[in-house]
C-alpha cells in the first residue's frame, strides 16, 4: 500500500522559518543517526526526519516521538556534510509544536516571531500597573523597601500566579493529551508487558532528567551539558525556595508559623535562593556563550532560543537587581525594577506551554513514553 | 649500402663476468659469428665504455652493435648511436646472470659446450648478432599525405573538433547531415554548468561557437550532407559526400567521429506509460517544450505545475540498455528547475536509484536540491498510471522515506538515456575489406570507445578517432576537451604519415610490413586477421596493403604461410635463424633441455625484467626471444625449434577475451588459435602438441614466471626429450 | 616569434600522455616531475578499473614512446620556481634537488645490501620500509635509484659509495637550478589523498586497521610491502570481513565539497583484490549513492552478482577499535532497512577523496583556483591544466583532457 504525497510546501516554508532553514541540503547519508548518542536501532533519527521535512510531510512529523528525544546537542549538525543542520530542524519541529500544540492558538503565534514580543510584554505590563495603581496610586511608599506593600502578596500577586499556575497546568494537560494521542496515532503504543507511564515517568526523572546523563552523552558538547545541567538545577533550587516561601506565607497567615519577608541573609534558605541564582547565572553564561559563538555554518539560533534565554536572563537580573536596590535602600529603583521582575516572571510562567521551555514538560513526558514503549537509544 | 661491420661488447659488471667462463663465450663467439670487433668491458654503460664502441664506429668501421649487457629496457640512451649504427641488445644481465638457476648439470665432456650460464649467454649473444645480420636499416615509405581533417557530425563536440584542428592551422571539412549545426546543444534550452563552480545552468553558447566555426577561413562546412563512402587511407582519403542529389570527392587526411547521439526510444518504454499517457513525454522532449516556452500538459494545454522526473527510464537496465547514461541526473536537476521557474508554487519530484552528479557536477546537485519545490529520493517505480483530470500517477516503491509513495503530477518525464549513433548505423560508410563499421562494437555497449583505459584515442581503424558522445556518454564539458583530444590525435596522425612513421602504440617506428607478392597464394589470411583492417584485397584475393592504416603489429607476418611479408627489422626467417642459432645439447642429460620462448615486448618482457630484479631465479633451459606481439608468431618458428631439436616451445602474450589487454586486439589470441591449429601435424609427426603452450600473462604478474616457466618444464620433462633431437 | 617547446610540469599519466601527444605531433617538450620518477599515481595502482589490467603496462608503452622520441626531455626530483613572460615565450626556472646518484647507476642493489638506515615508504603510504638509498619502484622511469637526504647519514657512513662500483652516488651533490624556454605551459600537477588524519570519527591514521583506499591498493599490489598479501597491518592476519567506507571526506563541507569521482569505482575494484585473494571473505560496501557512470555500470553489475559482497546504502559516521583484537566496529544506519547497526569487521577501508597535491599558494604560477585547489583557468595565458589538476577524473578521461590539452598547447606556441 503506498502513501499518496502531496508536499505541503507551505508547511516546509514554516519548518525554515522556525529554524530548520537548511533541511533542503540534506541528501541522506544518515551520518547524523550514527552520530546521535541518543538515535535508536530501530527507525533512528534524524535522517528519516530531514527526508520527510524535505518532503513537507506534515503528518509524519507532528506525530514524531523522536524529536523529543533529541537533546539538540547538535554533534549530527557538526557532522552532517551538507550542512543540513538536522539539530535545527528537530529543533524547529519543537519549535512548532510549542506553537501548536497548546490552546489558545492566538499565544503560540504571538511566542513565534520577535513581532509580537510587545504584545506579550504590554499584559503583564499592564497587569502589574493595575496593581500598583491600586495599591499605592502608582507612587513610591515611604519606610523600609518592602515589595508588598505595592505587590501585595495576598491580595494581588499570589491570586494572579495561582490563576497563572492553574492556567498552565490545564494547558499543558490539554496539550499532553494530545501528544500522546498523536504518539498513538504514529503507531508508538505501549505493549501488554510495557511498564506503567508513571512508573516510565519516575525512573526518566530520576535516571535521565536529574542526572543529565542524555546530554553527557554528547560529548562534543560539554559547556551546554554545564549549562544546561546548572540553569535546571538553578530552576530546582529557586522553585524549592518559593514553594518554601509561599507555604511559609501562608502558615504565617493561618498562624501556623511565624514568618516574615525578606528573610535574613543567613538564612539556609535565603543561602539557597541566592546559591541557585548564581548557579542560574553561570549556567545562563554558559549556554548564551555556546549561542553567541556558534558556528553559523553548524547551527542558527531561532526566536525561541533567545526569547527564553532572554527572558531568563531578565528574571535573574531584575531578581538580583531588586534586591541589590531593595538593600542599597534605593526605593524608587527597587519598586521599578521589582515590578520588572514581576513582569518577566508573568513572560517565564504564564506563556511556559507556547515557549521552549515547555519542553520541561514536553520532552519529559515524550521521555517517560520512550521508555514506556521500549523506544530506546542503541546503547542503552 | 656500406659493408656490414659487427661489434660484440660484453659488459663484465652487474655480476655478469663473475659468473661467466669468459674465454668460452668469446671463443664460441668468434667462432660461430666471426665478429669484426669484439671486446670486454667492465661498465660498458659508462660514458668510457660508450667512448670505446664510438671508437670502433669511427676508427673500425664498425655499424652493427651488439651490445651483451643489462635487458634494452635500461640505458637505451647511452647505446644510441644514432641512425647510421643498428644496435641490438643482448640482455644477459635480467634474462641470463641474475635469474639463473644452477640445474647442477656434470661438467660437460664435449668441447662445445660450456657450463649452462656461459652456454644461455652465448646463445643470446649469437642470436642478437644474427638479428643484426638480417636487420636492414629501416626504409621509410614515401608519402605525400592531405592534411584535411574531416569532422564529422556538427554537434558540440563536432564543432569544437573542426575549430581546435582549424585554429592549429589543418584545413578541416565539417560535415552535418541536418540543416543546421549545433546539434542537441542547439535545441536546448539551458545546459548544466560547464564553468566554475558550477552550480548554475547557463545559457547555450552553441551559438558562439557555430559563428566561429562557420566564419573561420580553414574550415569548409557541408550542412545537409551526408556521408556517402570512405576509401584509401590514412593521409589519402578518398571521401565521397553527397548534398542533395550532388555528389562530391573530397580529398581528407584523418577523420574525427563526432556523430554524438540520439534518444532512446522511448517507445519501448510502454511500461512508464510512454505513448499510452499523453502528458508522460522524454527529457528530450521537454527541452524542446521549455525552449519554446510551452511547458504545458500534452494533453490540454494547462500549465504544468508538478512533473515527476523517472531516472534511469531504459539505462541501468538489460532489456534496454544496460550502461548508465552519466547526464541525466544533472539534465532532470537541470529540467526541475525548469518546473520551478515561472511558478513558484510548482514542484517537481525526481525518482532515481543513485543521483550521479560525479566529480565538481556535486556542486549543482547541492545547489538545485536546496530548492524547497524539489523533491528527491532513491526508489524503484512501480507504475505509471493516469488518474484523471489530466493527471498522472506515478508509485514507487524502497524509498528514503520508509514506505511506498504515489504522487499525481500534471507531467513525468522520462530521463532516457544516450544511444549512440553509431550503434546500430555504419555512420562511418568506410569502404575497407574488413567492413564498414568498426569492429566490435558490442564489447562498449555499442559505443566507439577505446578498450585501454590509458589510451582513450586509441583506435581500430588508425586515422579515425572517436570524440564526445559517440564514444561515450558525456557532458558537454567533458566533450569538449574529448573534441580538442581527438583533433590532436588526427593532427598527429598526419604529422606521423608526413615522416613515414607508425602511429601509436608503436609511435615512431619507421619500419612497415613489405609484401613479396610474387610467393602469395591468395590465402586470404593476412587480410582476414589484421585487426586495423589494413589490407584490402583484390578480386583473386591478392592483398593490398594500406601502409597508414597498418600498425605493424605483425600479425599479418605471422598469419602467412609463406613468408610473403616481412619487416626490414623483422621477419620470419630472421627469427628461424636466431632459433638456429640457439645451440641445443644433444643429450639433455649433460646440456639440460632447451626450451624456445617468445614473449610479448611490452608486457611479458619487462615481466621478465622485473623478476629478475626481484631476484626470482628459474631454469636455465630456457631462451627468451622478444617480439612485437604474439599475433606475429608464425607457426614456421614452431616447426623450426622442434626441427632443431629443441623440447619445446612457451610462448608469453597478454590476457585476452573481452578485457583483452594486447595493444594490437587480438594478437594473443589469434596466435592460441594457430598454436591449436598445429597440435594436429605435431602429433602426427608424433610429437606431443604440449610440447606448444601459450600462457597469458600481465606485465605486473612478474612474481608468477618462476613458476610457469618451472611447471611448463616440468611438464616438458614429462614427454622426454624432443624425439627429433640430434637429427 | 614564438617558441615551439612545451613544459609540462607534472610526470605522472596526464603529464606523460600530454607530454607524448604534443611530441609525437613534432614538438620539443619538457617534463618536470618533482618525484624521483615519472608515472605518479598510477604506478601505485595494482589494476585499473574497470578492466583490472596493470596501469605499468599502459607506463610501459608510454616509457617506450619516450625512449624513443628525442623531442621529450624530462626531469625528476625537479620544480618550477619562477615563470616570467608570455604565451608564446615563457621563461621556467627549474630547480633540481639532489638525487645523490647519477646516471651511472646501473639499478645493481649492491649499495641496498649495505645501507644501514631504514626508512618508511612513502610510495607505499608508510606500511613498508626501504634503506635510505633505494630504487623508487621497479618500474620506475628512470631505473635509478635515489637517496633519501632527509635520513641518510651523508659523508659519516657512505658505505653506499664504497659498495657501488660505478660511481654512480655522489653524497656531496647539490641542488641546482636552470632556465628554460618554452612558449606555453601544461600543468598536470595531479592529486594526493587527502589527509585522513582529519577523519577523526572514522579513526583516520589513528586505528592500524582503518586503512586508506590508496594503501589498500599498495598492499594489493605485487610490488607493495606484502608482496601483494591483503592482510591487516596490525597483525598480519587474513581479513575475514572488511568493509568500504564511501565518501570517507568527499561531498563534505566538513572536508572536501566534490564528490571525488572515482571512489566508488576503485572501492567496487577493490572488492575484486580481496574476493580473489580470500573467497571466504565478506565485504560490506557503505554508500550514499553508488556512482559507476557509463559503461562502469557493467562492472557495478559484474560486483554486485557477488552474492559476498553487499552494498548498503548509508554512511559509516563511526568506527571504534576493539584494542585486545584490533577489530573494528562500524556504526552506520541501513537507510533501505531503516536500522541503526553496529558492525565487526577486521579490516576497514576508507574511500579517501583525492585533492589537488599542489598547495593553495606554493606554486609557482599564478592560476586562478576554486576553493579546493583546483586550477580553473589560465588560458588566456597559454597555460592548461591537465587531469586531476583541473577536476577529479579517472584516468581515462585525464587522458583525454592531458591530449586536449597538448592541443591548446600547441596553438599556442604555432600562434
Amino acid at each position: 500500500m503506498s502513501t499518496r504525497i502531496e508536499p505541503n510546501v507551505q508547511f516546509i516554508r514554516e519548518m525554515q522559518a522556525a529554524g530548520g532553514e537548511s533541511l533542503k541540503k540534506c541528501y541522506q547519508c544518515a551520518t547524523c543517526s550514527v552520530i546521535c548518542p541518543l538515535s535508536p536501532e530501530e527507525t533512528p533519527f534524524p535522517r528519516k526526519e530531514m527526508i520527510w521535512a524535505q518532503w513537507g510531510m506534515k503528518d509524519k512529523l507532528v506525530n514524531d516521538i523522536d524529536i523529543w528525544l533529541c537533546h539538540n546537542c547538535g554533534e549530527c549538525s557538526d557532522y552532517c556534510p551538507r550542512g543540513a543542520k538536522p539539530s535545527d530542524l528537530l529543533a524547529a519541529l519543537r519549535n512548532m509544536a510549542y506553537k501548536s500544540m497548546a490552546r489558545p492558538a492566538i499565544l503560540g503565534k504571538w511566542m513565534s516571531s520577535i513581532n509580537y514580543l510587545p504584545i506579550l510584554f504590554v499584559i503583564p505590563a499592564i497587569l502589574f500597573l493595575i496593581v500598583w495603581a491600586a495599591s499605592t496610586g502608582l507612587t513610591i511608599p515611604d519606610g523600609e523597601i518592602v515589595f508588598s506593600k505595592v505587590f501585595p502578596t495576598l491580595a494581588a500577586i499570589d491570586p494572579i500566579f495561582i490563576l497563572v499556575t492553574i492556567f498552565v497546568i490545564f494547558t499543558f494537560i490539554y496539550s499532553v493529551g494530545r501528544m500522546l494521542a498523536s504518539f498513538k496515532e504514529a503507531g508508538f503504543v505501549p505493549s501488554e508487558d510495557s511498564p506503567g507511564f508513571l512508573r516510565s515517568l519516575g525512573a526518566v526523572i530520576k535516571d535521565q532528567i536529574l542526572t543529565h546523563v542524555k546530554f553527557k552523552d554528547c560529548e562534543t558538547n560539554q559547556e551546554r551539558y554545564l549549562g544546561h545541567l546548572l540553569i535546571f538545577y538553578g530552576f530546582v533550587g529557586l522553585f524549592i525556595v518559593t514553594a518554601f516561601v509561599a507555604t511559609a506565607y501562608w502558615a504565617d497567615k493561618f498562624g501556623i508559623i511565624d514568618f516574615a519577608t525578606p528573610m535574613a541573609m543567613w538564612n539556609p534558605v535565603k543561602i539557597l535562593a541566592n546559591v541557585a541564582g548564581i548557579a542560574l547565572i553561570v549556567g545562563l553564561v554558559y549556554v548564551t556563550r555556546m549561542r553567541i559563538n556558534a558556528d553559523p555554518k553548524k547551527t542558527v539560533n531561532s526566536y525561541y532560543d533567545w526569547y527564553l534565554i532572554g527572558v531568563i536572563w531578565a528574571v535573574v537580573i531584575t531578581g538580583f537587581l531588586a534586591q541589590i536596590f531593595r538593600l542599597a535602600d534605593a526605593a524608587a529603583l527597587a519598586y521599578i525594577v521589582y515590578y520588572l521582575h514581576l513582569v518577566t516572571v508573568f513572560m517565564l510562567f504564564a506563556y511556559l506551554p507556547w515557549s521552549k521551555l515547555a519542553h520541561l514538560v514536553y520532552r519529559t513526558v515524550a521521555l517517560a513514553y520512550a521508555r514506556q514503549i521500549g523506544r530506546k537509544a542503541l546503547h542503552d | 649500402m656500406a659493408d656490414n661491420k659487427t661489434g660484440v661488447y660484453i659488459c663484465t659488471g652487474c655480476e655478469i663476468g663473475d659468473n661467466l667462463n669468459m674465454e668460452k663465450v668469446t671463443g664460441y663467439i668468434d667462432e660461430e659469428c666471426s665478429p669484426a670487433v669484439m671486446k670486454q668491458h667492465p661498465f660498458l654503460c659508462s660514458r668510457e665504455g660508450a667512448e670505446e664502441i664510438k671508437k670502433d664506429i669511427e676508427g673500425e668501421g664498425v655499424n652493427k652493435v651488439c651490445i651483451a649487457a643489462c635487458s634494452p629496457r635500461v640505458m637505451w640512451d647511452v647505446f644510441d648511436f644514432g641512425p647510421d649504427v643498428l644496435v641490438e641488445r643482448a640482455n644477459i644481465r635480467e634474462l641470463a646472470v641474475w635469474s639463473f638457476r644452477n640445474p647442477e648439470l656434470p661438467e660437460p665432456e664435449d668441447d662445445e659446450m660450456a657450463d649452462p650460464l656461459s652456454m644461455m649467454v652465448r646463445d643470446y649473444i649469437r642470436m642478437g648478432v644474427v638479428r643484426l645480420e638480417k636487420t636492414d636499416y629501416p626504409e621509410r615509405e614515401p608519402l605525400e599525405p592531405s592534411n584535411t581533417i574531416m569532422v564529422l557530425g556538427g554537434g558540440v563536440t563536432g564543432l569544437n573538433a573542426a575549430l581546435g584542428a582549424a585554429d592549429t592551422g589543418y584545413d578541416v571539412v565539417l560535415v552535418e547531415k541536418e540543416d543546421k549545426l549545433g546539434g542537441f546543444a542547439a535545441k536546448m534550452y539551458r545546459q548544466t554548468p560547464t564553468r566554475h563552480p558550477y552550480t548554475e545552468a547557463q545559457a547555450p553558447d552553441v551559438g558562439d561557437l557555430i559563428r566561429k566555426v562557420e566564419g573561420h577561413d580553414k574550415i569548409k562546412v557541408l550542412t545537409k550532407t551526408e556521408l556517402q563512402l570512405i576509401k584509401g587511407a590514412p593521409g589519402k582519403y578518398k571521401v565521397t559526400v553527397k548534398s542533395g542529389d550532388e555528389e562530391q570527392e573530397l580529398s581528407i587526411g584523418s577523420v574525427v567521429l563526432a556523430t554524438g547521439w540520439k534518444p532512446y526510444d522511448a517507445s519501448r518504454l510502454g511500461h512508464l506509460g510512454y505513448g499510452k499517457i499523453k502528458n508522460v513525454v522524454t527529457n528530450v522532449e521537454l527541452e524542446t517544450m521549455a525552449k519554446e516556452g510551452k511547458l504545458q500538459r500534452p494533453s490540454d494545454g494547462m500549465p504544468v505545475q508538478s512533473a515527476a522526473f523517472i531516472q534511469c527510464a531504459g539505462q541501468r537496465d538489460p532489456e534496454h540498455l544496460p550502461y548508465c547514461s552519466s547526464v541525466c541526473c544533472m539534465g532532470s536537476l537541470k529540467q526541475a528547475k525548469y518546473i520551478r521557474e515561472k511558478d513558484d508554487e510548482a514542484r517537481a519530484f525526481i525518482f532515481y536509484k543513485d543521483m550521479r552528479t560525479p566529480g565538481v557536477y556535486e556542486n549543482y546537485y547541492r545547489q538545485v536540491q536546496d530548492d524547497p519545490g524539489i523533491f528527491l529520493t532513491k526508489s524503484e517505480i512501480q507504475e505509471v498510471s493516469e488518474d484523471g483530470n489530466g493527471k498522472v500517477l506515478v508509485k514507487v516503491t524502497d524509498t528514503l522515506l520508509g514506505e511506498d509513495l504515489e504522487v499525481a503530477v500534471d507531467l513525468v518525464v522520462l530521463a532516457t538515456g544516450m544511444v549512440p549513433t553509431i550503434a546500430d548505423d555504419p555512420v562511418l560508410k568506410l569502404g575497407y575489406r574488413l567492413g564498414e563499421q568498426l569492429p566490435d562494437l558490442e564489447l562498449f555497449n555499442g559505443f566507439a570507445d577505446s578498450n585501454y583505459i590509458c589510451f582513450p584515442y586509441e583506435t581500430r581503424r588508425t586515422g579515425i578517432y572517436a570524440a564526445g558522445c559517440v564514444r561515450q556518454p558525456m557532458s558537454m564539458g567533458t566533450a569538449k576537451d574529448d573534441a580538442a583530444g581527438a583533433a590532436l590525435k588526427s593532427i598527429q596522425c598526419l604529422e606521423s604519415i608526413n615522416r613515414g612513421l607508425a602511429v601509436h602504440p608503436r609511435s615512431g617506428d619507421p619500419t612497415y610490413p613489405k609484401f613479396n607478392m610474387v610467393r602469395c597464394t591468395q590465402c586470404k589470411r593476412c587480410t582476414e586477421e589484421c585487426p586495423f583492417g589494413a589490407l584490402d584485397d583484390d578480386e583473386k584475393g591478392t592483398p593490398e596493403p594500406n601502409t597508414t592504416r597498418c600498425r605493424r603489429c605483425g600479425t599479418c607476418m605471422g598469419a602467412c604461410p609463406e613468408r610473403v611479408i616481412s619487416f626490414d627489422n623483422y621477419s620470419v626467417s630472421m627469427l628461424n635463424e636466431m632459433i638456429g642459432a640457439v645451440q641445443v645439447p644433444e643429450d639433455e642429460e649433460e646440456g639440460g633441455y632447451r626450451i624456445l620462448c617468445l614473449v610479448c615486448e611490452n608486457d611479458a618482457y619487462p615481466a621478465l625484467d622485473i623478476a629478475a630484479m626481484r631476484k626470482n631465479k628459474w631454469s636455465a633451459s630456457v631462451r627468451f626471444i622478444g617480439i612485437r606481439c604474439l599475433g606475429s608468431v608464425n607457426t614456421q618458428w614452431i616447426a623450426e625449434s622442434m626441427s632443431k631439436g629443441m623440447d619445446g616451445v612457451l610462448l608469453l602474450g597478454c590476457k585476452y577475451g573481452d578485457d583483452y589487454q594486447c595493444h594490437f586486439i587480438k594478437g594473443s589470441e589469434l596466435c592460441n588459435k594457430r598454436m591449436d591449429n598445429i597440435g594436429e601435424p605435431l602429433e602426427r609427426l608424433q610429437v606431443e602438441a604440449e610440447r606448444v603452450q601459450q600462457k597469458q600473462i600481465c606485465i605486473d604478474e612478474y612474481d608468477k614466471i618462476p613458476k610457469i616457466i618451472d611447471d611448463f618444464i616440468e611438464e616438458i620433462e614429462g614427454y622426454g626429450p624432443n624425439p627429433y633431437k640430434g637429427f | 616569434m614564438s617558441n615551439s617547446s612545451i613544459l609540462v610540469i607534472g610526470g605522472g599519466f596526464s603529464g606523460i600522455t600530454a607530454a607524448l601527444e604534443a611530441a609525437e605531433v613534432g614538438h620539443e617538450v619538457f617534463i618536470v616531475e618533482q618525484e624521483p620518477y615519472l608515472g605518479g599515481r598510477v604506478a601505485q595502482l595494482k589494476h585499473y578499473f574497470p578492466k583490472l589490467c596493470p596501469p605499468t603496462c599502459g607506463l610501459e608503452i608510454n616509457f617506450q614512446r619516450i625512449k624513443k622520441n628525442p623531442r621529450v626531455k624530462q626531469f625528476t626530483m625537479a620544480q618550477v620556481t619562477r615563470v616570467s613572460g608570455e604565451p608564446g615565450n615563457y621563461e621556467v626556472k627549474i630547480k633540481i634537488r639532489p638525487r645523490f646518484v647519477n646516471s651511472n647507476c646501473t639499478a645493481c642493489d649492491k649499495c641496498v645490501e649495505v645501507c644501514p638506515v631504514e626508512r618508511d615508504s612513502e610510495f607505499d603510504f608508510h606500511m613498508g620500509k626501504t634503506k635510505a638509498i633505494y630504487c623508487p619502484h621497479f618500474m620506475s622511469f628512470p631505473m635509478r635509484y635515489v637517496i633519501d637526504e632527509q635520513v641518510c647519514e651523508g659523508t659519516a657512513c657512505a658505505k653506499c659509495v664504497e659498495a657501488c662500483q660505478y660511481q654512480a652516488i655522489d653524497l656531496e651533490e647539490k641542488e641546482r637550478e636552470f632556465t628554460l624556454n618554452v612558449g606555453s605551459i601544461i600543468v598536470a600537477t595531479g592529486w594526493k589523498p587527502y589527509d585522513v588524519s582529519k577523519l577523526t570519527n572514522l579513526g583516520g591514521g589513528q586505528i592500524p586497521n582503518v586503512l586508506t583506499n590508496m594503501q589498500l591498493e599498495r598492499l594489493a599490489a605485487p610490488n607493495g610491502p606484502t608482496d601483494g598479501k591483503i592482510q591487516r597491518p596490525s597483525d598480519g592476519k587474513e581479513p575475514k570481513r572488511i568493509a568500504f567506507v564511501q565518501c570517507a571526506g568527499s561531498r563534505d563541507q566538513n572536508h572536501l565539497d566534490y564528490c571525488s569521482y572515482i571512489c566508488c569505482m576503485a572501492s567496487l575494484k577493490h572488492c575484486t583484490y580481496i574476493r580473489e585473494q580470500y573467497p571466504d571473505a565478506e565485504v560490506v560496501i557503505y554508500y550514499i549513492d553508488l556512482r559507476a557512470p557509463g559503461r562502469y555500470e557493467n562492472f557495478l553489475n559484474k560486483i554486485q552478482e557477488d552474492e559476498k559482497v553487499l552494498m548498503v546504502k548509508g554512511k559509516v559516521a563511526r568506527i571504534t577499535e576493539d584494542s585486545t583484537s584490533g577489530d573494528l566496529v562500524v556504526t552506520a544506519e541501513d537507510i533501505m532497512g531503516g536500522v541503526k547497526k553496529e558492525e565487526t569487521f577486521d579490516m576497514v577501508v576508507l574511500a579517501t577523496v583525492m585533492q589537488p597535491s599542489i598547495s593553495m599558494n606554493g606554486f609557482a604560477l599564478d592560476l586562478p583556483r576554486d576553493e579546493s585547489g583546483f586550477i580553473i583557468g589560465g588560458e588566456e595565458k597559454g597555460i592548461f591544466p591537465a587531469g586531476c589538476a583541473k577536476m577529479p577524473l579517472d584516468v581515462m578521461t585525464s587522458a583525454e583532457t592531458a591530449t586536449g590539452a597538448a592541443l591548446n598547447a600547441i596553438q599556442t606556441v604555432r600562434r
